[in-house]
């Protein structure tokens, strides 16, 4: 070996430092050093609470849920009876919001149709939630030339004109719909029937259309998610990779999906009540708060009030989703930035 | 960045045929064709009328001669609203008057909105913040066909300050315009208060400040220029909203765009009409996105070319 | 030497990553550079180097987390590079540098250890595996009542404890430990590597241990390979390379670590090879550390050495020995 190599190992290395602490004496002294850390979500929750605004929202949504849920149930009047008689009333303290030219109650409709715009952009949201996560997760996790070509097609559904695409759906469905519902046996789809295909086609359009926003936030995260060290881990376990995918990936993401899902279903009820006041929309005797607009529209005139009350909800509502998905959404980023500074 | 641009227009053309063989397809399969409905049920008519506008060959063969006469400019003519009138006559006719419309809402909005985010974001905290605060999400919880009829009862019912019916006047563009970009105008004003909070809040800034430069120069030559690129890339979706916002609003109005042809091409089953106008918005919706999305491009340094919208997005 | 000892054997084994630098382009990374050794069974064989050497990704190579690009794994005599892996992901497992984020925020304790039992279906039924669990804490020094709660309810020290306990839970006879005490607290530190070495002595478990504390890594191993750039440069038992190293860069790493240790030349510590900006993309001639190197010559900027046996069990690649 050459002599220009020279080394003096001058290492101070105690044997001692390593062996002398018992195996055993640790576990009580190390324990839960940083209890005081709240989880994520239920912080998420406390920071949400605190805030006054997103605190009245919720108690004014849930209202709004009460009137329209349990309403129904307790008023003596169903929202196609028409009582003989008693057409274009007032406001009177048997029928406080009146009653229409066909004679019927118009607060047992306005019930309705809240609950019936509630459901559909309930329902909306969800299936723009499992179609949006599942393509987001996919997409993000593969990366690479799949989630390349993926993202891609979410680019081009995103640039399709969404409420003309819908418009023209609900045009398109309106007769193989109604002919499919009034020749079936089965129960379930004679509700739908009531629905009118104007809504089957929103929820066509938001199964078609609407996921690439919420694919787009998922796949986001995902792509941060499958560098954690957790992802590697199950993959050296020899976890699938459908089982990363549903075991790890997705209920790592539970926050991005409850906030973009809030922020949806006021933009789903907007689309539907935009389609209702069109016409395509909520098929009669059924309403909804765009129909019940729509109907108000001829004698608005003179029972201007008609025209109002289904207004009022709509608008209260929406505002009242709207503050809460964006509150939401600040209370989860703030949760996120505070254990991002507690590492 | 000319890859960028020309990768865009592909899509954009994509898109258009896209939804152009989309429409077609759809308004073929829907059962029972255009003339069942007609007061006479004669087969030998209907036939016919088949015969006349080429309706008894296979969907392919139809679309195909679809897309070549719309390569040629041609959409074929209306069968129920203005019979044998061209498709294309109707849309040159109504268009330019919800163009007017739309482009006075997307200008005041527009303006509007980023003045007023502006005020809200310098005096952030404010009195006058808190109520433009307020005001604002107010407004973008009213859907704009709800603010329309609105604006209709209380200006032209109680008040009579406007025409309610037509565009006459210069008096009746008001309305319709206000209503149109009113709820723009207060997503604008959001977008704005909270990119430019954000700008005024850099470090940046604070140099400028330092080195002595004045507030308004400081304002308006260096926070605005960056703040205003949100508001830019929204302004695609914006000109889609307005457009659809325009269908409902024309018929509260009573304004005879186009907007109020889809409808009533829609209630009438009038294919050719439908088709054209679904066509026709389509295609203008994505042009006015793509051209957004173009000028953003130039003006913002941060996208990245060479990876196409992947650091954008 | 006889192969035949080796548990695990890698043969040349590459991996390069894909860098995009422009629109066509596309430049590569040699993480690893046809690195070779091999570990018997029960043994400790240390990795050394700065960061951005390639030893983590050397580590996940052998494990095929990464997939290599060229080269072969030997395992047990068997050939794995291109077979399926399921079967002998319960043989090899990983330890990471950070418990925290190795972890699922979103299970308990209890259910990430019985993932590792469940995926390999290694119990009958819940009996067997609350049984295996309990067990499994009880060996890593945690106690059972933890075992319903969430990682971020421990500290960190008991969260790598987490993370050797669903390693042991396949009963592996090889494991990668990647840095697995450097994000510790020093008393800590000393716990899970103590642990670590019960394991080994009670299960005759391998380790391949990842590191660039080299106090630790004397302690514990029996073979010590120093990486530079993606490539093993020295390669011996863990006395030897401490009392008598090769490479000149061993020997800078090694004063550097000395000089440190003894808080002597702040300075002198930042100037020694401690340098990732110099070029490493794949195109490069000679030996990676020329640059550098106090003594490097001609033929070290051209010709990339080779691995030479220079003594009895002691590999180095530098052209000067």
């Amino acid at each position: 070996m050459n002599k220009i190599l020279t080394f003096q190992p001058d290492i101070t290395f105690n044997k001692e430092d390593f062996v002398k602490i018992n195996n055993k004496d640790f576990s009580e002294n190390e324990c839960f050093e940083d209890n005081s850390k709240i989880p994520k979500f239920s912080h998420a929750l406390h920071i949400l609470f605190k805030n006054k605004a997103a605190a009245v929202s919720i108690c004014i949504i849930l209202i709004i849920a009460l009137f329209a849920f349990l309403g129904p149930l307790i008023s003596k009047y169903t929202y196609f009876e028409q009582l003989r008689g008693f057409e274009n009333l007032s406001p009177s303290f048997f029928h406080p919001f009146g009653t229409d030219g066909l004679g019927r109650d118009i607060m047992v409709r306005a019930m309705y149709a809240t609950r019936i715009s509630i459901l559909i952009g309930v329902v909306s949201s969800v299936i723009v939630l499992v179609i949006g996560t599942i393509y987001g997760a996919v997409s993000g996790y593969f990366a690479g030339a799949v989630d390349n070509v993926m993202m891609r097609v979410a680019d081009l559904v995103y640039s399709i004109p969404d409420v003309i695409v819908v418009i023209l759906l609900s045009i398109v469905l309106k007769q193989p719909l109604y002919e499919l519902f009034n020749n079936s046996q089965s129960a379930f789809l004679k509700n739908f029937a009531l629905l009118g295909p104007g809504v089957i086609a929103i929820f066509a359009a938001f199964a078609l259309l609407y996921w690439v926003t919420n694919a787009r936030i998922i796949r986001g995260h995902v792509l941060v998610l499958r560098e954690q060290d957790y992802i590697t881990a199950a993959k050296a376990l020899g976890c699938g990779r459908a089982r990363i995918i549903r075991k790890h990936i997705i209920p790592n993401c539970t926050s991005q999906m409850i906030v973009t899902t809030c922020l949806m279903i006021p933009s789903a009820i907007f689309l539907e009540s935009f389609l209702s006041f069109l016409g395509l929309g909520v098929s009669a005797p059924m309403t909804s708060l765009g129909s019940m607009i729509n109907e108000a529209m001829d004698g608005m005139y003179s029972y201007t009030y008609r025209l109002i009350i289904p207004c009022v909800i709509l608008c209260v509502l929406i505002l009242c989703l709207n503050v809460l998905g964006d509150k939401l959404r600040d209370a989860f980023d703030y949760g996120q930035k505070a254990t991002i500074n507690e590492k | 960045m000319a890859i960028y641009i020309v990768k865009r227009i592909f899509q954009a053309i994509i898109i258009i045929l896209f939804v152009t063989c989309i429409t077609f397809v759809l308004m073929n399969l829907i059962p029972g064709g255009p003339f069942l409905s007609e007061k006479v049920p004669n087969a030998e008519v209907i036939k016919n009328l088949e015969l006349k506008y080429g309706l008894d060959k296979p969907v392919i063969v139809q679309l195909k001669n679809y897309l070549t006469d719309l390569s040629h400019g041609d959409m074929g003519v209306s069968y129920k609203i203005q019979k044998n009138r061209k498709v294309t006559d109707i849309i040159s006719e109504t268009f330019p008057i919800s163009l007017r419309v739309g482009m006075i809402a997307l200008i005041w909005s527009t303006l509007a909105g980023i003045s007023l985010g502006c005020v809200s974001a310098y005096y952030k905290g404010s009195r006058t913040d808190r109520i433009v605060n307020f005001l604002t999400s107010l407004g973008t919880a009213v859907p704009s066909f709800v603010f329309a009829t609105v604006l209709l009862i209380v200006f032209c019912v109680k008040i009579k300050l406007f025409p309610s019916i037509g565009l006459y006047s210069v008096g009746s563009y008001i309305l319709p315009c206000f209503a149109l970009g009113f709820f723009p105008m207060c997503y604008i004003t959001r977008l704005e208060r909270a990119s430019m909070a954000d700008e005024l809040s850099k470090d940046y800034i604070k140099t400028a400040k330092a080195k002595g430069l004045e507030e308004n120069k400081i304002i308006f030559k260096h926070a605005l220029k960056n703040a205003i690129i949100p508001v830019l890339s929204y302004l695609g979706p914006l000109a889609a909203g307005i457009l659809t916002g325009g269908i409902a609003v024309e018929s509260i109005f009573n304004i005879p765009g186009l907007g109020k042809y889809f409808i009533l091409s829609i209630t009438s089953r009038d294919y050719p009409l439908i088709m054209g106008t679904t066509i026709f918005f389509a295609a203008f919706i994505v042009a006015m996105t793509l051209i957004i999305d173009i000028v953003c491009a130039i003006i913002d340094p941060r996208i990245n070319f060479a990876e196409g919208s992947k650091k954008a997005a | 030497m006889n192969n035949a000892e080796f548990l695990i054997e890698a043969i040349d084994l590459s991996k390069k990553f894909k860098i995009k630098t422009g629109f066509f382009k596309t430049d590569y990374v040699k993480a690893v550079d046809n690195a070779s050794f091999g570990i018997k069974k029960g043994k400790t064989l240390a990795i050394i180097g700065e960061s951005g050497s390639g030893k983590t990704t050397l580590g996940r190579t052998l494990l095929r987390i990464v997939e290599p690009d060229c080269g072969k794994i030997i395992y047990n005599g068997k050939d794995i590079t291109s077979i399926k892996m399921k079967p002998y992901r319960k043989k090899m497992q990983i330890i990471f540098q950070n418990p925290a984020s190795a972890l699922d925020p979103k299970m308990t304790a209890k259910q990430i250890i019985a993932e590792a039992i469940g995926v390999h279906k290694l119990v009958k039924d819940k009996k067997e595996e609350n049984e295996k669990i309990a067990n499994l804490l009880n060996q890593t020094g945690l106690d059972i009542k933890y075992a319903q709660k969430y990682p971020h309810e421990f500290s960190k020290g008991q969260q790598q404890r987490i993370t050797i306990a669903r390693a042991l839970a396949v009963e592996p006879e090889f494991i990668v430990c990647d840095e697995p005490t450097s994000a510790l607290d020093m008393s800590i530190q000393s716990q899970i590597i103590n642990l670590l070495m019960k394991l080994q002595q009670d299960k005759g478990t391998a380790y391949m241990f990842i590191s660039h504390d080299l106090a630790l890594v004397r302690y514990i191993s029996d073979e010590t390979a120093v990486m530079y750039m993606g490539s093993i440069i020295e390669k011996s038992t863990s006395a030897e390379i401490y009392s008598n190293p090769a490479h000149p860069y061993t020997i800078d790493l090694l004063n550097s670590y000395s000089a440190c240790d003894k808080a002597f030349n702040f300075m002198q510590f930042k100037s020694q090879p401690h340098d990732s900006a110099i070029n490493k993309s794949a195109e490069q001639k000679g030996c990676a550390y020329a640059v550098k190197c106090k003594y490097a010559k001609d033929i070290c900027r051209h010709i990339k050495p080779t691995m030479s046996q220079i003594a009895i069990n002691h590999y180095s690649a530098c052209h000067l020995i």
